[in-house]
């Protein structure tokens, strides 16, 4: 078996997401609320408004001949011909129009892929080493493993609604070719004492912050690897910040609550699993082809020689070969796609890989049987008959698309090539073999840049006020299971001069080679400061009036601006569903004509979510209502009657009573009354009203400002609880506070910062 | 409570970090309203740092048109505004300034059948004038409407300034009694000032404003404070408040009349 099993919730949920598709397109549904809806089905609307993507789970990036023959009708059909490989080996349709989004998904479920959790607050796309199952130097295959966990993990609900998304990767040896050290949870084979298992990292990841992942556990029997993965999902869920999606990954938690506190957590949550049963996972493994030793040695024809070295290597398996398969920018034409797919219909399912650097590599086949789909993979892409410097670049889809995009490396990567292109006869870039340069249009890292040997991410520069597209530089990254190492920062460059200054670095690069074991060991020694002051040279461009062209990125007919820049919505969530709700009631609230029914029913239903509850019908609504808020005497039981019967003017006062509760709620959903119940039932609790303001994000002075500000809204004697950032804030506040009189009660840590108790003077 | 808006909580973050200003000084400033009367180059400084600060509202008042002399001193007002009104020259600087601010402008000359109206509606009045008679004319009408000021006065590179509060700290009557004699002090044309002194005297004004509208320190009642820029000397000298002064004693004016104009001919 070479898929993943959609377990019946899911089919379930496609349900319900079919009536809200209906009721949104018949405007019935509001835009938010239906957003918040699709997008943990993977379904993300683009930059341009209207215009949508589809992400597609593929389990270790594997892919059947006769799935990607159906991609291949998708794409033709309704996503502008191409289908997209992503930077974590999953696909993707853009350009998708709303109408026929469950089409796709559909059809995509009748050839067991999903879409569900491809965005969002999720488990995201298991990912595995590309050459797991073929690799010389593998412990043993991974790929079974990022199937069976796929499908265990789309049988969890929990897996759906996480303070952010949760990445689970597995390498087959040291080399951690599928970025085990850089996931929330990273699995590296290992044989110890005659049993199979893993070593276990956590809580890496890039980004905000990025975060090498730690050594959790230096051996897990593989029986354990839903195991461990629930466990450290359930830690995150319980304790992930959710209220700053900026703090939200595991990384952040990890690093609050440091080794110790995180392991006595997963303790207690290891054994919630294993009591609650049904943790072990089941793996079958994948049926392989027999390597073909009976034949003649083979021969490669001199034609095909130099693409052979370049790209085909040998395989464990002996007789066997893998292909590595450069594809332009991660797109693939239905055209190509249908042709490779048909080629290789008869040689098994696993066959063909998606990888994470946007290539897609072709395996299990006979030395012949690869020679023979040469011609085939010529028109897969122009990269093909060049050196893997080239197919090997990587960027994410940059502001063309993205909303939070600033930059557009997609553009880039294209002028990088075409000027290294005309260098290609004089220059030996195949010397280069392997070198990675990574783009993201922004410092999000979709495009992994810290992971590249020479990566950039988007940036704004000005030059005499006018804005101009501009990339940071890092460089050197290395990976392995002993101690993965990001690219550091090495300078700035315009996005208008990128290509010279890559011509220029790998100019520089080539020179030194032969004396280095990797680039990586030359940025240590000597080279970061040599790509530092290279860099130098292309930071600056021409004035405006001088030449308008830089102040362009590539691909685009726009003057570069952060003009249509939003808030990404890949952790489309529980806020918004709460918001939505909100800002209905307060719509509702403010009518001439009051429909108490509307009020009432919008008012019961806002935090229902917090509390994991989505029922949406009146009755179920106001039934969990009621068990959650009014049973819980975190409302007053007076609220509880204003549930039966018909809604009345009452209304009113419950929606203001559930706005109140919600301004009160902390990051982790729980609100100051329950805190409180919380605290009276350990009996010494004090009388005095607590006021909160968060003031996290606030910088200095102005958290003092607004310190200052809640404080003159309160008496003396009451108390005022605030959230402040660690560094500064935490240094400066509470002193200042402290120096005009009042009195500082308590200071706590609490998620990245801390919580600071003020009894007003 | 005022809830200041985020931008004014920012705006004003300086003040409201200072432990005697606060939330509450702050909004006793924007509270406030505070009448300026001259443009000239006492009145820039003040116009402008009242404006910066916040005051709620604020009258200036002047009937004359900037004149390219001006600007050495009177840094309200720019070359581009030769030949406007001052006030509205001064408006628009106080408005780009905070447009949290409302600007009332009067655009005349201050006299005894007009200053009482006005000045009535304000909290505090400085004096920017640049001569005896509108300064006799502007401690008249504070002390019969009861508003508190703060007078000032500028020559080559001095200056001299005092805050009053009237029948509780002494009036400018009470420490000069009346205008000196037309010929008795040397005409401003032929004087001339240090433009920065007008600075160094207007912000003092402004700072004594600022401080009387917070409740906090000690305003510059009972003492007349003169310093020479030269020297950079500063100095107090105590008054007490003159129980037979002709404006503020138990006598005192019961109606506002002119006083004879020595007119300034370089307007301060
Ligand atoms: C409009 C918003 C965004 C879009 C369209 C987008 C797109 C993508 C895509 C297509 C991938 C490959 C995903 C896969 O196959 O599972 C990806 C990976 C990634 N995304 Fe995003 N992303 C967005 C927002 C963000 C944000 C807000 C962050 C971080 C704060 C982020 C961080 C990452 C990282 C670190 C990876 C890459 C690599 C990895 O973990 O292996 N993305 N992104
Ligand atoms: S790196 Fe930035 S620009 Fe690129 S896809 Fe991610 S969020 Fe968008
Ligand atoms: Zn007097």
């Amino acid at each position: 078996m070479s898929r993943y099993e959609i377990p019946q919730m899911v089919y379930d949920d496609l349900e319900t997401f079919k009536k809200n598709h209906a009721d949104f397109l018949a405007g019935t549904l509001d835009e938010l609320t239906f957003k918040t809806m699709r997008v943990p089905f993977g379904v993300y609307e683009q930059r341009e408004a209207n215009t949508f993507m589809v992400r597609i789970k593929l389990a270790g990036g594997i892919v059947t001949p006769k799935q990607l023959l159906t991609l291949a009708d998708l794409a033709q059909k309704y996503a502008h011909e191409a289908i997209h490989i992503t930077t974590r080996g999953g696909a993707q349709l853009h350009y998708v129009k709303i109408e026929d989004i469950i089409d796709i998904i559909t059809t995509l479920h009748s050839i067991d892929l999903s879409g569900r959790g491809g965005g969002g607050n999720t488990v995201r796309n298991v990912m595995a080493d590309p050459l797991a199952g073929t690799a010389q130097d593998e412990v043993f295959d991974v790929s079974p493993y990022a199937l069976a966990i796929t499908s265990k993990m789309l049988e969890q609900k929990d897996s759906f609604a996480l303070p952010r998304k949760f990445k689970i990767t597995f390498s087959g040896s040291e080399a951690d070719r599928g970025y085990a050290t850089i996931h929330d949870v990273g699995f590296i084979a290992k044989i110890q004492d005659g049993v199979k298992g893993f070593k276990l990292f956590t809580a890496g990841g890039m980004g905000a912050k990025s975060r090498l992942g730690t050594l959790l556990r230096d051996f897990v029997p593989d029986t354990e690897v839903f195991l461990y993965s629930q466990a450290i999902k359930q830690v995150f869920d319980k304790y992930g910040n959710r209220k700053n999606k900026h703090a939200a990954r595991l990384r952040f938690l990890f690093e609050d609550l440091g080794l110790e506190e995180f392991n006595k957590l997963l303790e207690v949550e290891l054994e919630a699993v294993k009591a609650k049963g049904d943790w072990e996972m089941p793996i079958t493994e994948i049926e392989r082809a027999q390597g073909d030793t009976t034949h003649e040695p083979f021969t490669v024809p001199e034609n095909i020689k130099k693409w052979w070295n370049r790209y085909v290597y040998a395989q464990k398996q002996e007789g066997l070969y893998g292909c590595k398969v450069p594809v332009h920018l991660g797109d693939i034409h239905f055209e190509n796609a249908r042709a490779l797919a048909n080629a290789l219909l008869p040689y098994g399912e696993d066959v063909i890989r998606f990888t994470g650097d946007q290539n897609l590599y072709i395996r299990n086949l006979t030395a012949p049987q690869m020679a023979s789909l040469h011609d085939i993979l010529q028109k897969f892409s122009v990269e093909v008959s060049k050196p893997t410097l080239f197919g090997d670049m990587v960027a994410c889809t940059g502001a063309a698309t993205c909303q939070l995009g600033i930059a557009r490396p997609r553009g880039a990567v294209d002028a990088i090539q075409k000027r290294l292109n005309k260098l290609i006869d004089e220059r030996d870039y195949d010397a280069l073999q392997g070198f990675k340069i990574h783009l993201s249009g922004c410092p999000n890292s979709c495009g992994k840049h810290l992971i590249g040997d020479l990566g950039f991410f988007g940036k704004v520069q000005r030059n005499e006020g006018y804005s101009y597209p501009a990339y940071n530089v890092v460089a050197g990254s290395r990976t392995s299971g002993d101690g993965s190492v990001y690219a550091q920062k090495a300078g700035d460059v315009a996005a208008f001069h990128v290509p010279a200054f890559v011509e220029e670095v790998l100019d520089t690069w080539l020179k030194h080679v032969k004396a280095y074991k990797s680039f990586a060991d030359w940025i240590d020694d000597c080279g970061l400061a040599i790509v530092t002051e290279i860099s130098k040279k292309y930071v600056d461009i021409p004035s405006f009036k001088e030449d308008k062209n830089p102040y362009f990125d590539y691909d685009a007919v726009e003057l570069f601006s952060l003009k249509g820049r939003g808030t990404g919505e890949c952790s489309a969530g529980m806020y918004d569903l709460i918001e939505a709700d909100k800002k209905a009631l307060k719509e509702a609230l403010e009518k001439e004509e009051k429909d108490y029914e509307l009020i009432r029913l919008l008012s019961a239903r806002m935090l229902l979510v917090t509390r994991g509850e989505d029922a949406r019908d009146k009755v179920g609504v106001l039934k969990a209502f009621k068990q959650h808020f009014i049973d819980t005497t975190l409302l007053n039981a007076y609220f509880g009657t204003m549930l039966e019967g018909d809604a009345d003017e009452k209304s009113i006062e419950l929606a203001e009573e559930v706005i109140k509760l919600y301004e009160s709620m902390d990051h982790t959903l729980k609100f100051a009354k329950e805190k409180e119940l919380a605290a009276a039932a350990n009996a010494v609790h004090e009388e005095k009203a607590v006021h909160f303001k968060d003031l996290s994000g606030v910088a200095c002075p102005m958290n003092f400002v607004k310190t200052k500000m809640e404080l003159s809204k309160i008496g003396s004697g009451e108390v005022l609880e605030i959230l402040l950032d660690d560094g500064a804030p935490i240094d400066n506040v509470p002193k200042s506070v402290a120096g005009e009189g009042h009195k500082v009660e308590a200071t706590t840590k609490e998620g990245n910062g801390w919580r600071v108790r003020i009894v007003k003077k | 409570m005022r809830d200041f808006s985020d931008e004014e909580l920012e705006r004003y973050s300086r003040h409201i970090i200072l432990q005697d200003v606060g939330i509450e000084g702050q909004e006793k400033i924007a509270n406030s309203k505070v009448l300026v009367i001259g443009a000239g180059g006492l009145g820039s400084p003040v116009a402008l740092y009242l404006a910066a600060a916040g005051v709620g509202e604020i009258g200036i008042v002047d009937g004359d048109v900037v004149d390219l002399s001006n600007l050495q001193r009177q840094v309200i007002h720019t070359t581009a505004d030769v030949s406007v009104p001052k006030v509205l020259s001064a408006k628009a600087k106080m408005e780009a300034i905070n447009p949290n601010v409302k600007v009332t402008v009067y655009q005349k000359f201050l006299d005894a059948s007009n200053i009482l109206d006005i000045v009535k509606g304000y909290d505090f009045v400085i004096d920017g004038t640049d001569n005896f008679s509108s300064k006799f004319l502007i401690n008249d009408a504070c002390v019969l409407a009861n508003v508190p000021y703060s007078h000032g006065g500028i020559l080559r590179f001095g200056g001299q300034t005092m805050t009053i509060k009237p029948h509780e700290s002494a009036c400018y009557a009470c420490v000069f009694d009346s205008p000196p004699p037309a010929n008795a002090i040397p005409t401003c044309s032929s004087a001339g000032i240090l433009g920065a002194v007008a600075g160094m005297l207007g912000t003092i004004q402004a700072a004594e404003a600022l401080k009387y509208i917070v409740g906090v320190g000690d305003p510059l009642y009972n003492r007349l404070l003169t310093f020479d820029a030269k020297s950079m000397n500063f100095r107090n000298v105590n008054f007490k408040k003159n129980p037979k002064c002709r404006v503020c004693g138990g006598e005192g004016i019961k109606e506002i009349r002119d006083y004879e104009a020595v007119v300034c001919e370089a307007k301060l």
